[in-house]
């Protein structure tokens, strides 16, 4: 594509933009640029306050609130400020980096302090529970490349507070998800059932294909072409790396295989333009046999994860969390699902004699 | 004697400044133009995507030649082999799905054979990628050439080159810039050098002159992070490589500079008592395919760093902000095993 090409496409989102801003289900605000039309506009000023204008500033609110507590979480490697702020999948998978950091000496990583450059928000309606608020937030600081998340924030009753339940990390240099709105301009939840009827699959069918690939993935001679799944940096490109390591492994005798733990953590679906932003967790273990000679953890810890404690062991099991952003077709569509975002974390290491 | 060094790198930036601005020297050879329009430059681009797909895909170093030269050759031709060496599969083929060009007015006596691409590159394998090319060509009937390649910050506005009104990529003469191309490799080579004896002032001189950003305070922030943290420490090195002037003019102001440095980064452990040498595993995976397995008691690469710069205008203050950067190993130095 050309720079013309560009333009057009940057065009294109400031009009979807601005039906979106004027429908107030979405909003955005920061910095009034962003690459290929990540387009954020300021709150129009001097007009009275509507109950959607109220709505949308407690979105804002609660995503920055949220991002003061992970900046001092990480920053402190401590996940007491998030106490209250996390659950599910995005509470694993902040304790797990503290954990890993902790136990191996390593210190916050350089993003751990980040501010939001670009914030966009996608809230379903307020009367039904429980509220989904969907988050597409720029962090960036002076250190780190502006990476790009998506947050899934939940609030399961009025009386409960606003929890951060799901997040990944979204493809650098993509394009948003086109998040499709109501009559009134609040994002459209899918329910299982909802999702099956309009869906090549549903959130847990999603996961469970995810899961059945990576496997499959693990035992193949090549890095295996799912019907399901386009091939992405999280699919087909993942698979390329895992067998690359598995190749090496093998020169040194060890044999290496994955496992799926389903975690048994919620999926969430908002309806898109041509489908839905399906977003999934799933759980691994990955398995490593030493064949050859046993592996040797040196006194120091020095040779490997310090969970595992000097001495000498035949297998290490790794245990890992991975949440997946994936854009889903309609049922009708003959496209394939394709992974735009992933986080992943090590929960557990373990080693056997 | 530990002062020479600082007083004569000290010297090239302080003092050389302005001859080097009133353009009593200049950057590189001086050459010919060679007219190029925007359409036949886009063709260039797609016919070296097309080139570079293979390339990459079937690990041809021989079709490598033909579309590269200079530092991206040499960075090219070492990724290639090291990805020989750990018999890693080699990368799907890449395509460009966005290409912008950015060609100097033609018939621009100040304006060599050459013209900047800002591309970005699709993968089945990889997120969105996006990569300033600068394309050279030698002679009125030499192939385009791609003489610098770095990757750019992700999910940011691209470099705002600023065009005339026909289109046309405008450049800026480096006595209109705050500093020469020379100063820029100066700079940045003392910048991204860790410190040595007497060079502390050297160093200082350089974190004023650039900005903080990823490829700058955060990447040496993130080597300074590894060598708290691991046994294994990594010292760097850099000499100035190649610079070429006019810049690309950019709508704030200021130009757009391709340069190259060369570089080294040697391993070495901290405490041989705690950890004897630097391993490489028969798998090659934990030092890359340049090494051989076995143990050292320090390695040192031999990288070429390519960076794009923005240099602010002459009457600034501003700093070099560094918005693209590729790093490869281009061959290794054992010590004694």
């Amino acid at each position: 594509m050309s720079a013309v090409g560009l333009g057009r496409a940057a065009g294109n989102v400031w009009v979807a933009l601005l039906i979106g801003a004027l429908a107030a289900g979405c909003t955005s605000a920061g910095r009034a640029h962003d690459k290929g039309g990540r387009v954020a506009r300021p709150a129009s000023a001097g007009q009275p306050r509507s109950a959607k204008q109220a709505l949308a500033e407690e979105a804002a609110r609660v995503v920055r609130e949220y991002w003061r507590a992970r900046n001092l979480a990480y920053s402190a490697l401590e996940t007491g400020p998030l106490r209250g702020f996390e659950d599910q999948a995005a509470a694993l998978l902040s304790q797990a980096d503290v954990d890993n950091r902790l136990a191996n000496g390593l210190p916050p990583d350089p993003s751990s302090n980040t501010s939001l450059r670009d914030l966009r928000t996608y809230f379903t309606r307020p009367d039904r529970f429980p509220r989904l608020l969907l988050a597409a937030v720029t962090a960036a600081s002076d250190d780190v490349e502006p990476q790009v998340y998506l947050l899934i924030f939940t609030r399961a009753t009025p009386q409960a507070p606003w929890k951060l339940s799901w997040q990944a990390r979204y493809a650098d240099n993509t394009e948003l998800p086109s998040v499709a709105v109501d009559g009134d301009g609040f994002a459209v939840p899918l329910t299982p059932a909802r999702q099956r009827a309009t869906l090549l699959a549903d959130a847990a069918e999603v996961g469970r294909r995810l899961q059945e690939y990576r496997e499959r993935a693990a035992a193949a001679a090549t890095p295996p072409r799912s019907s399901f799944f386009a091939d992405t940096q999280d699919t087909y490109g993942w698979a390329k790396g895992l067998q690359d390591e598995i190749r090496g492994g093998r020169v040194i005798g060890v044999e290496e295989r994955v496992v799926a733990r389903p975690p048994g953590l919620p999926g969430y679906a908002l309806a898109t333009r041509d489908g839905a932003l399906v977003m999934v967790t799933v759980g691994e273990e990955t398995v490593r046999d030493y064949r050859a000679s046993p592996f040797q953890q040196d006194p120091n810890q020095i040779n490997y994860d310090r969970r595992v404690s000097p001495g000498t062991y035949r297998t290490i099991v790794i245990d890992a969390l991975a949440t997946f952003a994936v854009d889903v077709p309609a049922a009708a569509s003959h496209g394939r699902a394709v992974v735009v975002g992933s986080s992943w974390q090590v929960t557990k290491v373990t080693a056997a004699p | 004697m530990s002062l020479d060094p600082r007083l004569r790198r000290a010297a090239v930036l302080l003092l050389v400044c302005p001859l080097l601005a009133l353009g009593a020297c200049t950057a590189g050879q001086r050459q010919a133009s060679y007219p190029i329009g925007q359409d036949q430059a886009v063709a260039v681009v797609r016919s070296y995507a097309a080139a570079w797909a293979q390339v990459v895909s079937r690990q041809d170093l021989e079709a490598l030649r033909r579309i590269q030269t200079g530092a991206a050759l040499a960075a090219s031709t070492g990724e290639i082999q090291a990805r020989e060496g750990t018999g890693e599969a080699a990368p799907a083929a890449p395509t460009a799905s966005e290409i912008e060009v950015l060609v100097p007015p033609s018939g621009s006596r100040r304006s060599p054979a050459r013209f900047l691409a800002l591309v970005t590159w699709s993968s089945p394998e990889a997120y969105p990628d996006r990569e300033a090319l600068e394309f050279q060509r030698a002679g009125p009937d030499g192939p385009w050439q791609v003489e610098t390649r770095a990757r750019l910050i992700a999910n940011t506005p691209l470099p705002a080159v600023a065009a005339d009104g026909d289109g046309r990529a405008r450049t800026v003469d480096a006595s209109k810039l705050r500093f020469s191309g020379r100063q820029v490799v100066e700079a940045l080579g003392g910048y991204y050098s860790d410190e040595g004896d007497g060079e502390d002032a050297v160093a200082s001189l350089a974190d004023r002159l650039v900005a903080p950003g990823p490829f700058t305070s955060g990447l040496v922030k993130r080597r300074k992070q590894s060598n708290d943290s691991f046994q294994i420490q990594r010292q760097y090195r850099y000499r100035p490589g190649t610079y070429r002037t006019p810049a690309y003019r950019l709508r704030q102001g200021g130009g757009l500079m391709l340069v190259s440095l060369s570089g080294t980064r040697r391993m070495f452990p901290k405490d041989p008592n705690v950890v004897p040498g630097v391993q490489q595993d028969a798998s090659r995976q934990g030092l890359g395919g340049l090494v051989p397995p076995g143990q050292y008691t320090s390695l040192t690469f031999h990288t070429t760093v390519m960076l794009a710069v923005e240099v602010p205008p002459a009457k600034s203050r501003g700093q070099l902000r560094v918005v693209g950067i590729r790093e490869v190993d281009v061959s290794i130095e054992q010590g004694p095993p």
